[in-house]
């Protein structure tokens, strides 16, 4: 269950460029590929392992200039399908 | 967030460098009857250090896809060497092998060292003595059976290619069970070209047009059987497909690939072999965007995709590669005759049947 607790970071086996803009992500296990825009790529980049989604959506309204409620509600589903495709797993402590 | 083939049609249209072909070597461990590597080419091949310098270069160019090939670039004495580097790097590695030298040591070592995204490998036919034939190797077709075992028992993924010709067309239908046996997707290429150096003599093997009829509806058969493209079954001109959204380029020779021969030499495609320039003498990068070579080329794609608007239906314009106009006309947009043979051969395969 993904909350604004949960910390996640990219699969390992996950390759990544940042293109024009968009990020592109390759899932290598699950052949999975993902196209991301701006604001995508912004979250992604912010997954490291260590700060939990609740702080990243805080940036996120920081830096993009939209409320935090909804900064956490749309990086809340993001997350969630990021991690349905591979590219990212939570960690535990 | 965009869909892949979106961002395929992008990498065309705005000349985004996605892919990178590295011809490693032309030695190989079999002899293919119909190879179309230049093997009388002596020159000096690239160094570690200038691989490394390249690969380098690249993932500052934020390229992701990045393939090595051969002939079989095993044989390279660096490869391991080349595909550490390329991990480090985060590139996403695909590699182009004949399978003959991959033993469990060396697919453990492949995995774990290189971590390819994915590794296809060349069959040429249902059984030994088609293949074997082919590859002018005894034992050839049973080292790549247990080569794709190998890689699979390992979590490697694997893809197999063949190459259609008129000594393993009559088993096509036995090829694609194959492949379901051993759980890997075939793609199959019905186009022959000459070899680099203009020798038009692989053609003399190309397949009847029975032959390619036979796949085509092999092709018809088994479409949708498969999730992502993997069961593709028909392959185009192009190595990397056709983005579902038709961008305003016929293909990504020079817009979106490149290719790079063993000795530095740089190529739109690995299909189109007219020189932009050597990494010898110029950064990757500086190719990229100042060759004037290349700005042609983008050009030409362009205008073939103009120029067969109308006259080749979308869906079969893969058939179709400027680059194998170049080399067999001279023109990379003349419709030279293998490709009308199979554009006809399409548009056959189409018409509604009785049955």
């Amino acid at each position: 269950m993904i909350a604004p607790a949960t910390v996640l970071a990219l699969s390992r086996d996950v390759r990544f460029r940042s293109v024009g803009g968009e990020m592109v992500l390759l899932s290598q296990r699950r052949g999975e590929v993902l196209v991301v825009n701006e604001v995508g790529a912004y979250v992604v980049g912010a997954l490291d392992g260590i700060t939990p989604l609740s702080a990243i959506a805080e940036r996120i309204a920081a830096t993009f200039q939209v409320g935090v409620d909804r900064a956490l509600t749309d990086a809340l589903a993001f997350a969630a399908h990021l991690v349905e495709l591979g590219i990212v797993e939570e960690q535990r402590s | 967030m965009r869909s892949w083939g979106e961002f395929v049609a992008r990498t065309w249209n705005e000349n985004i460098l996605y892919s990178v072909m590295l011809e490693l070597t032309y030695r190989c461990d079999l002899a293919c009857v119909y190879c179309y590597n230049d093997r009388s080419r002596t020159a000096p091949p690239l160094l570690l250090a200038e691989y490394q310098r390249l690969l380098e270069d690249l993932a500052a160019m934020e390229v992701l896809h990045l393939v090595l090939t051969g002939g079989e670039p095993l044989r390279h004495p660096d490869f391991f060497a080349i595909g550490r580097t390329a991990r480090r790097l985060g590139f996403a590695v695909r590699i182009k092998s004949n399978g003959h030298s991959l033993d469990r040591e060396k697919a453990m070592r492949l995995r774990d060292e290189v971590d390819p995204w994915v590794v296809d490998l060349s069959i040429h036919g249902a059984c030994a003595a088609t293949h074997d034939r082919q590859t002018r190797v005894p034992g050839s077709f049973s080292r790549l059976l247990d080569t794709v075992e190998a890689l699979r028992s390992l979590g490697v993924r694997v893809k197999l290619n063949c190459t259609l010709t008129r000594w393993n067309e009559g088993e096509i239908e036995e090829l694609f069970a194959l492949a379901d046996r051993l759980g890997v997707p075939l793609a199959v290429n019905p186009t022959l070209s000459p070899r680099d150096d203009g020798d038009p003599s692989p053609l003399a093997l190309a397949p009847s047009d029975e032959g390619v009829r036979r796949l085509m509806h092999m092709a018809r058969a088994r479409a949708g059987r498969t999730q992502g493209g993997e069961g593709t079954v028909v392959a185009l001109a192009g190595d990397e497909g056709l983005p579902p959204a038709p961008p305003a380029k016929h293909c990504g020779a020079g817009s979106s690939t490149l290719t790079v021969d063993p000795f530095g030499t740089v190529y739109p495609c690995v299909q189109w072999r007219r020189p932009l320039g050597s990494i010898r003498e110029r950064s990757i990068r500086d190719i990229w965007n100042g060759s004037q070579a290349l700005r042609a080329i983008r050009e030409t794609t362009v205008a073939a995709k103009n120029s067969l608007a109308g006259r080749i239906p979308e869906p079969h314009r893969g058939h179709f590669c400027p680059g194998l106009a170049e080399m067999l006309t001279g023109n990379p947009l003349a419709l030279y005759p293998a490709a009308q043979r199979l554009l006809a051969l399409a548009a056959e395969s189409e018409l509604p049947t009785d049955s």
